[in-house]
């Protein structure tokens, strides 16, 4: 049993590790309208990346911009492969696809590296424990918690910035809307589309990074059950809503850490699928608004 | 004339009762009461685009459950009840531009409607019919459905891309008709058919009117074809009941005429 | 047990069962992807009554066959309740197969994430080829039948199947209990195959290599279920050595012919051209009579 402040402090690391994914995993949602199921993969691939950048040279920004890197190009790949061809095709399709694309990638991922077998990040300065003392409760947190924490709110920013602000923003927001009225009006959808699943791809390669810094190992699936919660996330948030996801990324967080805390840690995965059955059951449209547009 | 007199004595085969339907703020129908009488005939509802023809159509075969009001078959109240249900009960519709199943032969399109209603019959008199497999009533039904229609042998066994417009139009009556229905509802059954098609049309319906013992609901552009086929009229517009009377005494309606007749001469030809 | 070949044809036929219980909701356009976690009741049901009931072999696959069949239309009852479509009814059926997959690994009572021992062997080649023949002759029926026509009916234009007096919910439910129930039967003939199931047998990559394939080899049809799940079954195995790359081959396959050809390798224009390849030489003949031109 672990002390609240402790709970507390494994609630924020973990919403932050999930508002991150599906933050991006929502605005793909939003805009695309496809059952994208290609996140993951990407997710894994960036925390690969960023593995080979911090082994080679230890530095904790570089391995992060690689992931970026990585999580954008990716993302940019399984868009122009695996959803432009068959945009417009029934649901089941663009699903096939981006599982397919999903597929190919962590079976490279596992046929390349280390036979597949779990790999471990190494030392940097994110194992670091920081003790604190609370109300005679010792809690701890690593840096790479606070990493992602702090990662997860500058991120989520600038990417509300880049959709509020700016002009490929609006057009990101146009196509959300309804892409047929912003084909009309000269928004060239493609370049939404692929922008979209980029910017989403970014957030997840940084995503994976962090992440894989604050777990014992990873393997090319680890991110799957990341990819399931951020689906629960961006259903409650309903498609499309940043803000949303990021509620339901630290709600979910929260369910989760107070599940460990003070339940049987070995269903700790079923809540996330509770929680998409009872809000699909409840509000079949999702629960914060039916319209895109306006939140995204 | 603007309102219809319902508890006038005579059998409805189909009634509806301030019925309205609202749409998020919007009101689709208001306070309308028709009566569809039982037996022959052939009337017509006419009203612009947007006065909530279709949304009465859809009320009517029950996809539309209504905001306020009552939908009365033969008397029983069927309001919210399944359109399913409302189909075996003998109120028959087409589709507005022709909805046929892309994938099944025109045989097969009337058949999925034949059969919905022979499983009952035919438990009724007493035999076994899980209705699964082709054959009997079900059968015999889509045969005299597709006579009645007048689709050659040859095109039946073809899907509806390899039929003409005319042949597709055909099938979905057939196929609204297989069920021997007490009210048939056409959601403009004339639109694209050339003059002489048009004319066709117009004998089939007057035909399938006596045949069938039916009451025939149109619901139509072609104020020509309207005014020649139907002996009763009614007008929507902005979806309330404004005229209900012979064609005549529609045409000469002031109200009508301002709204409708007066203002929109682009509908005429449609 | 047999040759390798003997274990690849019997674990093809099994997944084949599997696929074409998956292909019947996915074939109206319904995205019940469960199909996954309707083999593990079947699997885990059939198991537990042969192994710690002593039930015949028989009984208790069709005993997972009925389990199955029941969860489909419990998952499926409460999609309609919501009227679920599209995405959202993908991401409930593939909560539900998920959950039931967590459930598992935490049940002690059959072995959680150790697995389930001591399974009797029962499932031949023999029989499930015998299995196979049946359901094989049970969708040529289907296709054949009002059941298979009010399908067809579904997926072109749902909206109006049931103003033509059609009980739309209930006609889905039986077919989407009918494929549940082929899952099960699948997953109890591999349970009394391979003899030792875990719940992450069942999970999101088994859902995977049963769906693309099925996909790929289009939807139009039902034997391009069963086309696709053997060649992109046989494919891998006739190179030595392929067997690691399988899945890769499978998805870079499934990927390229949905940008290549959107409805998968058989679909209704392929078979129209077929059929016209037969009729084209007589119906010329007939052409050249009727209208006098040579």
């Amino acid at each position: 049993m672990q002390g609240l402040p402790q709970i507390l402090i494994n609630a924020l690391a973990i919403g932050s590790s999930y508002t991150l994914v599906a933050v991006g995993f929502t605005l793909i949602f939003g805009v695309l309208r496809v059952v994208y199921l290609a996140h993951a993969a990407v997710l894994a691939a960036s925390a690969y990346a960023g593995y080979l950048a911090l082994s080679m040279t230890g530095s904790v920004v570089v391995a992060l911009g690689l992931g970026i890197v990585t999580g954008g190009v990716l993302g940019l790949i399984v868009e122009f492969v695996a959803i432009r061809p068959v945009r417009g095709q029934d649901h089941l399709i663009p699903m096939v696809t981006t599982i397919s694309a999903a597929i190919i990638i962590e079976e490279l991922l596992r046929l390349t590296v280390e036979r597949g077998q779990p790999i471990s990040y190494p030392d940097t300065f994110g194992s670091t424990v920081i003790r604190l003392n609370v109300f005679g409760t010792t809690p701890y947190f690593t840096l790479s918690q606070a990493l992602i924490v702090v990662m997860a709110v500058v991120l989520v920013l600038v990417l509300t910035w880049i959709v509020r602000r700016t002009w490929a923003g609006r057009a990101i927001r146009a196509v959300a809307d309804s892409e047929d009225i912003a084909a009309l009006l000269g928004v060239r959808v493609n370049v939404v589309s692929a922008s979209t699943v980029a910017l989403a791809s970014m957030l997840a390669g940084a995503g994976g990074v962090l992440i894989a810094m604050s777990v014992t190992a990873i393997d090319p699936h680890f991110a799957a059950p990341l990819q399931f919660k951020a689906l629960a996330i961006a259903l409650f948030a309903g498609m499309g809503s940043i803000p949303g996801a990021v509620i339901g990324g630290f709600l979910l967080g929260f369910i989760e850490a107070f599940a460990v805390g003070y339940l049987d840690p070995s269903y700790r995965d079923l809540f996330a699928f509770l929680v998409m059955i009872a809000i699909l059951m409840v509000w079949p449209q999702g629960l914060l608004g039916r319209k895109v547009a306006q939140r995204v | 004339m603007t309102h219809t007199h319902l508890h006038d004595g005579q059998a409805h085969a189909l009634a509806l009762e301030n019925l309205s339907v609202v749409f998020g703020g919007v009101r689709a129908l208001s306070d309308v009461s028709l009566g569809i009488h039982a037996g022959r005939g052939i009337e017509a509802i006419i009203g612009p685009n947007g006065a909530g023809k279709t949304t009465l159509f859809n009320v009517l075969t029950g996809v539309v459950a209504p905001t306020g009001g009552r939908l009365m078959i033969d008397g029983q109240d069927m309001t919210g009840r399944r359109q399913d249900h409302i189909f075996r009960r003998g109120i028959s519709r087409t589709f507005q531009g022709v909805r046929l199943f892309a994938h099944l032969t025109a045989e097969q399109n009337v058949a999925i409607a034949a059969r919905s209603v022979t499983g009952r019959a035919a438990r009724a008199q007493g035999r076994f019919a899980p209705g699964w497999f082709e054959g009997g009533q079900g059968r015999d039904r889509t045969l005299a459905a597709l006579d009645r229609v007048g689709l050659p042998a040859a095109s039946r066994r073809r899907l509806p891309s390899q039929l003409t417009l005319w042949e597709r139009r055909m099938v979905e009556i057939a196929r609204a008709i297989s069920s021997e229905p007490a009210v048939l509802l056409l959601d403009e059954p004339a639109a694209g058919l050339n003059t002489a098609e048009k004319a066709r049309l117009r004998d089939l319906l007057a035909r399938l009117a006596g045949d069938l013992d039916c009451h025939l609901v149109v619901v139509e552009h072609d104020m020509s074809f309207v005014m020649s086929i139907a002996s009763r009229v009614r007008v929507l517009n902005f979806g309330r009941l404004l005229a209900d009377g012979t064609p005549a005494e529609v045409q000469a309606d002031s109200q009508v005429r301002e709204a409708y007749l007066g203002t929109s001469h682009e509908e005429a030809g449609a | 047990m047999g040759s390798a070949f003997e274990a690849f044809l019997t674990i093809q036929c099994i997944m084949t069962i599997a696929a074409l219980g998956h292909y019947l909701p996915l074939s109206m356009k319904q995205l019940d992807v469960g199909i996954a976690g309707y083999m593990a009741i079947g699997a885990y049901a059939s198991a537990i009554l042969t192994r710690d009931f002593g039930l015949a072999f028989p009984l208790a696959i069709a005993a997972g066959t009925i389990a199955a069949a029941a969860a489909a239309l419990v998952v499926d009852i409460l999609a309609a309740r919501v009227r679920l479509s599209g995405f959202t009814y993908a991401i409930f059926a593939l909560s539900f197969a998920e959950s039931l997959r967590i459930i598992l690994n935490n049940s002690d009572r059959v072995g959680g994430t150790l697995g389930f021992v001591g399974i009797r062997h029962h499932t031949t080649l023999t029989g499930v080829a015998v299995v196979l023949a049946i359901v094989i002759l049970g969708f040529w029926a289907l296709d054949r039948s009002r059941l298979g026509h009010l399908r067809t009916a579904i997926r072109d234009d749902a909206f109006i199947v049931p103003q033509l007096g059609v009980p739309l919910l209930a006609t889905k439910l039986v077919i989407f209990a009918i494929g549940g129930g082929l899952g099960g039967m699948a997953g109890g003939l591999y349970a009394h195959y391979v003899l030792f199931i875990r719940p992450d047998d069942f999970g999101f990559l088994l859902l995977v290599a049963i769906m693309l394939p099925i996909v790929f080899g289009g939807l139009d049809r039902f034997y391009g279920a069963i086309l696709g799940t053997w060649i992109l079954g046989i494919i891998p195995e006739l190179f030595r050595g392929l067997g690691e790359y399988r899945l890769l081959l499978t998805a870079a396959a499934t990927i390229l012919l949905l940008v290549l050809r959107p409805g998968g390798l058989i679909t209704d224009g392929t078979i129209e051209r077929a059929k016209g390849l037969f009729r084209s030489r007589d119906a010329h003949r007939r052409d050249a009579t009727d209208t006098g031109r040579p």
